[in-house]
């Protein structure tokens, strides 16, 4: 019998966090969410993730699945005050509603395996032959045990008031005298007087109460202790796992529902078993951060042949844009999410990689020599296979050694097999044989993007200028403001 | 609902009138409570009670029958009031009560310390039986009257639920002896263990009742007996001076049973003390009656019927007659049953047009308050609303005021005309003078006739003499004032 993970990976092969920095992704995402990305998916758990995405946009399924999270905290909050009782009897009070709050989580689990692929793989790890016959007689044990502590209900509290006893107090077993308050309230109903019940208290046994509760219930609580020696409060918390791990799913879910909103198109990747990276009309969900009126689609089209690209470009035309499209969708794919694409195709990447443009960190290396050594570094790193997102390197050089040293890395991916995508300035890179895309504007004098990445031969302006007009930086600004 | 005076029932109080926010100090209303001598506060109860008349007749009825048999027994007023007074202080002592246990719980950090709750467990129980025992007393004072309103067999109804024999006598027995309790003798508690195995009720029991007086041999399980013939109590020791909880759980009982001591305390003030405050409002209105009758002016009680009907007989205006020193110069007037819904009042400057219009304002409002009314009868069906506009004197506008006299005038015409519902009374005293008076006349013919097609009745006392011709005379009761102050139908 044992609980398995949701959301369990390589914790030695964790994606940097840096990288989902540079996707924009902490802008979307909490760090609880991005702490479970970085872990890298295994590949047979991608699919079972996959389905539950896919169940849960049921809304019967969604319903079921909130039912089982709430008996999950249910167990949680017994397992929380069980470690601060202090009292045995306390104690196994609260252990048998944990043990009863074990069993709705067992039940539900094992319902919701019957319509999901991760469910049931998860029901099926805990229920070996030794936890079905624990479940066969938990009922009966707990109905009993539940009327024992029924049978401690009511005791009395008596304090002498002899000398000789001044010190000490008796516990007496049940009686049936009258408090003064049922009293108060027999006489208030026979007047005609509405009397609220007095609030319940919350006073935990110390350990004399205890003591004596034991010594009069001794029965009673010595077979609350065997029910509960039973059932090990450390069955009890295995499943304490998932209610965190729910909480991924939520956060993914609702997300897509956000995109959903906003007519953002999602989908459930399939899985490819020779490396490409495809996607049809993909969007960069991070944008919605920002709530812009459009969000413009892209196609993705990484395979064996086309395993890199440069990508060139206009200034605002959407190039860093499309770079976090492929990056984020490609993350979340990983992990058994689903894309934000109509459809989508990937192939588990071995590793993600990202190179942004850093502040310098004055650490005594220049700012090129710097970048070239994060290169190097993550190349060290890359397997085949892997998939690097480099954003505006070497641009701390003169145009030559840039380009030279841009053109080295990409042949150093294309010769090991890494994929990747590498977004630049240097417009002379269409002259180096790579697949080059580019960030299309309109034919017209303003040259207005249409945020639209297309393969293309290359293309040959950045169009600065119109960045450059609309903050009066332009020439005839300038020469205006010089007037 | 608690028990009213005032009100026969909670729709009652939900369904009363409205009185435009001018009118009562219109009819001058405020002149009579000070003409009565009323304290400040009785006035501005007297006059909350007015601003919001009964509009069904049954209410009417309650109230008058109360004020009725009241001013019949003006000492049983003043016994009760002088016992409602005691019961409001009982409530201060209370409150003050509350308050020192506030401040306990707050410098203790809502720890419960014994001492301090058997103080206060005390404290509540002697409040909650000087509570019950004036509730007796008010009980028998109603009794020894044999009342016959509605109001006062209520109250006394209501005075003989919760002071019932024998469980009056039981509960005020318990509370004597909570008001002795003391610890020195032993405590016992009942507890109940809840489902997670905490204790969710630590409540205070008479120890004598407890079935076993003297604990046995010092084994590990304890056998006591009460005697020869009841069954043994299994029991266990606790070591009081090792149980840090048992402290507690002794305060928290006693602060719980002190808690419900307080409800009970505090739901019979919720359900009587508001008569406090209604008598108030009978004590004034016996005082103007008495104030009357002194002055061998002789009263009456509208009659309340269905319909659209206002009559009077020798009806005397409340304020002259307060003020005057010879009641019998106050000129009584008289206005048969009709069919008009309006009455228009012309006559000379000083003949009384606005005095007769006040005094039936007065009778209006008197008459759905459930107040006497200086008449010799009176037949009125309750209006929805009496609302009023009274022309203003040019002096009393604000400086600053940038709107016209005639303009601020039909701004509150406006503001009536806005909120008028059927059947509603609308008072006008000399409306629309402050223009050509040919075109006061011509502008507010019209709005006398939307009133009229709303339903509503009004009644305008005016110079507009123009305005005669424009009212028809199925519609309009023309009255005249003469030079001896009396008002005469001239087109019945």
């Amino acid at each position: 019998m044992g609980v398995i993970s949701m959301l369990s990976g390589d914790a030695n092969r964790m994606y940097d966090r840096q990288l989902f920095t540079d996707l924009q992704m902490d802008k979307i995402l909490s760090d609880r969410a991005i702490r479970i990305l970085r872990i890298p998916c295994p590949e047979a758990m991608i699919e079972l993730r996959q389905s539950l995405f896919v169940s849960m946009d049921d809304p019967q399924f969604s319903k079921q699945l909130n039912d089982f999270r709430s008996a999950l905290l249910n167990l949680s909050s017994f397992v929380t005050r069980w470690s601060e009782a202090r009292a045995d009897l306390e104690k196994n009070c609260i252990h048998l509603h944990a043990i009863s709050a074990y069993v709705e989580v067992c039940r539900r689990l094992e319902q919701l395996g019957k319509t999901n692929r991760l469910m049931k793989h998860l029901w099926d790890a805990l229920n070996c032959a030794e936890h079905q016959a624990l479940l066969q007689t938990v009922q009966a044990d707990l109905t009993e045990a539940f009327t024992q502590v029924k049978a401690m209900e009511r005791s009395v509290f008596y304090m002498a008031d002899s000398a000789e006893f001044a010190d000490r107090a008796w516990l007496l077993k049940d009686t049936t005298i009258e408090s003064y308050e049922v009293r108060l309230s027999n006489l208030a109903k026979r007047l005609n007087i509405e009397l609220e019940q007095s609030r319940e208290q919350s006073l935990h046994l110390d350990e004399a109460l205890d003591e004596a509760y034991a010594e009069l219930y001794g029965e009673e609580i010595r077979y609350i202790n065997g029910i509960c020696e039973q059932y090990p409060m450390s069955i009890l918390r295995e499943p304490l796992i998932w209610p965190d791990e729910l909480s991924f799913f939520a956060d993914i879910h609702q997300l897509c529902q956000t995109a959903r909103e906003k007519e953002i198109a999602v989908c459930i990747p399939a899985i490819a078993s020779t490396p490409c990276y495809r996607a049809k009309n993909a969007y960069d969900i991070t944008l919605t951060a920002k709530n812009p009126d459009v969000i413009v689609p892209n196609d993705i089209d990484f395979s064996k042949n086309t395993s890199f690209y440069f990508l060139t470009g206009a200034n605002g035309g959407g190039k860093t844009t499309y770079l976090r499209t492929v990056g984020v969708n490609l993350l979340l794919g990983l992990a058994g999410c689903p894309m934000f694409a109509e459809t989508a195709k990937i192939y588990p990447f071995s590793g993600v990689f990202s190179h942004f443009p850093e502040a310098e960190d004055f650490n005594g290396m220049g700012r090129l020599d710097s970048e070239t050594l994060r290169i190097q570094k993550i190349l060290e790193r890359a397997e085949k296979a892997s998939f690097l997102l480099l954003n505006e390197a070497f641009s701390a050089t003169d145009e030559e050694k840039g380009l030279q040293l841009a053109v080295e890395t990409a042949e150093t991916l294309r010769d090991r097999g890494i994929f990747g995508l590498f977004v630049t300035h240097f417009l002379e890179v269409k002259t180096k044989g790579f697949p080059l895309l580019s960030a299309v504007v309109e034919d017209d004098e303003a040259h207005r993007r249409t945020y639209r990445i297309l393969p293309t031969s290359g293309a040959s302006s950045s169009y600065a200028e119109d960045i450059l007009r609309k903050y009066k930086l332009d020439a005839a600004s300038l020469a205006t403001r010089g007037r | 609902m608690a028990i009213s005076l005032l009100y026969r029932s909670e729709e009652a109080l939900q369904t009363v009138g409205k009185v435009g926010k001018d009118t009562l100090a219109q009819l001058a209303v405020e002149k009579i409570t000070r003409r009565l001598g009323l304290s400040q506060s009785d006035a501005r109860y007297f006059q909350q009670i007015l601003s919001a008349p009964l509009i069904n007749q049954e209410d009417i009825a309650y109230r008058s029958r109360a004020m009725s048999e009241f001013a019949g027994h003006p000492d049983l007023l003043e016994r009760l009031a002088e016992q409602f007074d005691r019961l409001s202080g009982l409530k201060s002592d209370f409150e003050d009560l509350k308050k020192e246990k506030r401040q306990l719980q707050r410098a203790t950090i809502g720890e419960a310390i014994p001492d301090a709750a058997k103080n206060h467990l005390r404290m509540s129980a002697m409040l909650l039986k000087r509570c019950l025992v004036l509730l007796k007393a008010i009980r028998e004072t109603v009794e020894s009257y044999d009342p016959s309103s509605e109001a006062l067999t209520r109250l006394q109804s209501e005075l003989r639920s919760v002071t019932a024999e024998g469980a009056f006598e039981e509960l005020c027995a318990l509370c004597s002896e909570l008001e002795q309790f003391s610890e020195t003798s032993g405590t016992a508690l009942d507890l109940r263990l809840g489902e997670l195995g905490g204790i969710v009720s630590a409540q205070l029991t008479d120890r004598h009742r407890v079935p076993f007086r003297t604990p046995g041999e010092k084994k590990k399980k304890r056998w006591f007996t009460k005697n020869e013939e009841e069954a043994p109590v299994e029991a266990a020791p606790i070591s009081l001076s090792y149980s840090a909880l048992s402290p507690k759980l002794r305060a928290e009982a006693m602060t719980s049973l002190a808690r419900q001591l307080d409800r009970m305390s505090q739901q019979l003030f919720a359900r009587f003390l508001p008569i406090d405050r209604e008598l108030s409002f009978y004590r004034s209105g016996v005082k103007y009656l008495q104030y009357l009758q002194e002055k061998g002016i002789s009263v009456c009680y509208a009659e309340i019927v269905e319909g659209n009907c206002l009559a009077f007989e020798a009806l005397c205006d409340p304020l002259l007659l307060l003020y005057n020193d010879d009641p019998t110069s106050v000129v009584a007037s008289s206005l048969p049953a009709h069919s008009a819904s309006g009455i228009a009042v012309f006559g000379s400057n000083g003949s009384g047009k606005t005095v007769w219009l006040r005094s039936v304002g007065l009778c209006c409002l008197f008459a759905q308050s459930g107040l006497p009314i200086p008449a010799k009868s009176v037949r009125i069906s309750p209006y929805r609303q009496i609302l009023s506009h009274f022309s203003t004197a040019e002096k009393e506008f604000e400086a600053g005021n940038e709107a016209g006299r005639f303009e601020q005038e039909v701004r509150e015409v406006a503001t009536i005309v806005d909120e008028i519902e059927g059947h509603s009374l609308v008072l006008l005293n000399e409306t629309f003078q402050t223009t050509a008076y040919a075109q006061g006349a011509e502008g507010l013919s019209p709005i006398l006739r939307y009133l009229a097609g709303r339903g509503c009745r009004w009644i305008l006392t005016s110079h507009l003499t123009k305005l005669q011709e424009q009212l028809t005379s199925e519609e309009t009761l023309i009255c005249k004032t003469d030079s001896k102050f009396a008002v005469q139908v001239i087109n019945s």
